[in-house]
């Protein structure tokens, strides 16, 4: 336990240095960039007003101080959540980017409480018998789902849905967006909070659409990364060992084989959670859903720096986070593994 | 010469043999060949026809698929196979750019990363991993702002964030191989590092590195189409023959005029696909416990 209880302080501290390195990335953008940024933090301002914003904007970003007061300021200003006001929506972008990324997190987990089971069950049906027809097609049919583009089949599933009468564009219907009550952001747990099954039962089948077309996805990567690693792992001595001493499959399977693949089942799956996120940001565009992809799609043609910054950092603290859980439970599982 | 030539023939051996297996492989093959054909004819078109050629009004709008235009025109009367011919060249050449530069960068760091341990290979590795962690498409939207829209600043968005993986994929590849006899001989010697990763880390570590890009061609294509789908700044101008574009813009009229979203999309499908069946035929092949027919005990 010792080892483990330092692996996991060693991880946590590296996660922390790639936060600070993400806050000198983002630096980099804003101060190192080809032209003033100024100019850019303002948003591009045209018009009589422009040279206000602009001289605003060099205040605000401490440009008038040394490079490496104007550094620390950055810093301190990303740790404590201080991100700059949006040029398109006039509001503080911290809230603003964490209260639509509550509506993409519900989404992504709905499509991942889908793809993982369904994923893992391809990958051990396809490892179970590879070789044979049943593998070649659960692969095939793999390749195609993490090949197809995930907005098109949410503008087929749109269409679908749409000419069966079945309400599937927008997070919420239009008639209880006033009555629901926000508590944590996410409208299936808050419409329960409340103790309203109706408006639980409109955001279900609302969002159901959006997280099948984002499920494909997972389902495939999930599936080929189960399928290679049990296969590799049904041919290892103690699989060999546990069959010759009678056991039945489920147990050698389920009970062996698999055990020892779930540190690196969460490592993959995890992975593509983060980087799932962009799709879902797709997907919600195409749905009308409100959320991080249609604030960003929104907030570019203002030039909206401020905003676009704190999405690609939000999403990458999600990579950052999903990535540590995985290898502290990774080694949770397996002692062996180190720095 | 007779010495190179046979050793050409030599190395298609491989994949003539998984020609003949694997009929995945086949079918990828094909794909990928029509879609390489696609591409160097709308490369030549501009060539050969003036340069306008993508955005000639050629007839009457919204004409269905026919003899003469066989994809039919879009909603300016504008011949939709041209464009998606000159939209393939584009997607090939942006995919060119990005796989081929990330996967320069990302062999070349893996290979130091392992090469030179101690503090080279920490602060590597923490590179890679703070590149790793920079989603590509929110990368790509930051350099718009900053330089402007366009094919090449999302290109090289895409590069700054992609090369990571290769990087990673490369450092774990080439630690397997950094202790064995000849590179710890070579080092013996007294040759110097960069010679050693050149000559001997970098070849022993290429070819799965080069299957893994090669499946990742068609992922690069859904990026680009994704970005140009929802916000079109791949493009400097709306008019422009990009498969995303096209079919962002061409979505308002699914139900009247199907052709106008569908084809571009079923192109980047087509795309995707062909290279994922490549990448993943071979991977198979070179990985013999997956392919075996093989009866469990149980």
């Amino acid at each position: 336990m010792g080892i483990t209880l330092n692996y996991v302080v060693k991880r946590i501290v590296f996660s922390t240095a790639i936060v600070l390195g993400i806050s000198i990335i983002t630096y980099v953008f804003i101060y190192l960039a080809p032209g003033d940024p100024a100019y850019v933090w303002a948003g591009r301002p045209r018009g009589p007003l422009a040279s206000e914003a602009i001289a605003k904007a060099r205040v605000e970003l401490g440009l008038d101080q040394p490079i490496y007061v104007q550094f620390s300021l950055h810093v301190f200003r990303f740790f404590s959540g201080n991100w700059g006001l949006s040029i398109r929506f006039k509001q503080s972008v911290f809230s603003l980017v964490m209260r639509n990324f509550a509506s993409t997190l519900e989404l992504l987990l709905v499509s991942f409480t889908i793809s993982i089971p369904i994923g893992l069950l391809l990958g051990i049906y396809s490892s179970l018998y590879r070789g044979s027809r049943i593998d070649a097609a659960i692969n095939s049919l793999s390749i195609v789902l993490s090949n197809t583009p995930r907005f098109w089949i949410g503008l087929a599933m749109l269409l679908a849905f749409t000419s069966l009468n079945i309400p599937t564009y927008g997070r919420i219907s239009d008639n209880f967006r006033g009555e629901l009550i926000e508590r944590i952001g996410l409208y299936l747990v808050d419409s329960l909070l409340q103790g309203r099954l109706d408006i639980f039962l409109d955001v279900f089948i609302r969002i159901i659409p959006p997280a099948l077309a984002l499920s494909l996805y997972p389902i495939g990567a999930i599936a080929r990364v189960t399928r290679i690693s049990l296969s590799e792992a049904l041919q290892e001595e103690f699989v060999r060992e546990a069959v010759s001493l009678g056991l039945p499959r489920n147990i050698v399977v389920y009970g062996y084989a698999l055990r020892g693949l779930i540190p690196s089942l969460v490592q993959a799956i995890g992975l593509f959670f983060s980087y799932s996120l962009i799709e879902a940001m797709a997907v919600e565009y195409v749905f009308g859903r409100e959320g991080l992809g249609n604030l960003l799609v929104k907030a570019i043609p203002a030039n909206d720096f401020p905003l676009v910054t704190a999405a690609l950092v939000i999403v990458a603290l999600v990579y950052v986070v999903t990535n540590t859980v995985a290898d502290i439970v990774q080694a949770l599982i397996n002692p062996r593994v180190t720095m | 010469m007779i010495k190179r030539v046979l050793k050409s023939i030599n190395s298609l051996a491989f994949p003539i043999s998984v020609w003949r297996k694997r009929i995945t492989f086949r079918i990828g093959l094909i794909i990928t060949t029509a879609i390489l054909l696609a591409g160097a004819a709308g490369g030549l078109l501009p060539l050969i026809y003036g340069w306008d050629i993508g955005f000639r009004i050629v007839g009457e709008s919204f004409q269905p698929p026919s003899l003469g235009h066989v994809f039919g025109t879009d909603d300016l009367g504008r011949d939709m196979f041209i464009r998606i011919l000159m939209g393939t060249s584009r997607a090939l050449a942006q995919t060119t750019i990005v796989i081929v530069l990330s996967l320069f960068i990302g062999l070349f760091v893996g290979a130091i990363t392992a090469y030179y341990k101690g503090f080279v290979e920490k602060a590597l590795l923490y590179v890679t991993e703070l590149f790793l962690a920079i989603p590509s498409i929110l990368l790509a939207l930051v350099f718009v702002i900053l330089f402007g829209r366009g094919a090449l600043t999302v290109s090289l968005a895409l590069v700054v964030s992609w090369w990571s993986w290769y990087g990673r994929f490369a450092y774990l590849q080439a630690r397997a191989v950094r202790d064995l006899d000849f590179i710890v001989l070579a080092e013996h010697y007294g040759l110097p590092g960069i010679y050693i990763i050149f000559r001997h880390i970098v070849p022993n570590i290429m070819s799965p590195i080069f299957i893994q890009a090669l499946t990742d061609a068609g992922s690069v294509v859904i990026e680009l189409a994704t970005i140009n789908f929802l916000i079109g700044v791949g493009t400097t101008s709306i008019e422009e023959p990009d498969w995303g574009l096209m079919l962002g813009y061409g979505v308002r009229y699914i139900f009247n005029y199907w052709w106008i979203p569908l084809l571009p999309g079923l192109f980047i499908v087509l795309m995707a696909l062909g290279f994922a069946l490549i990448g993943d035929s071979l991977y198979e092949e070179m990985h013999p416990q997956l392919k075996r027919r093989w009866k469990l005990w149980f």
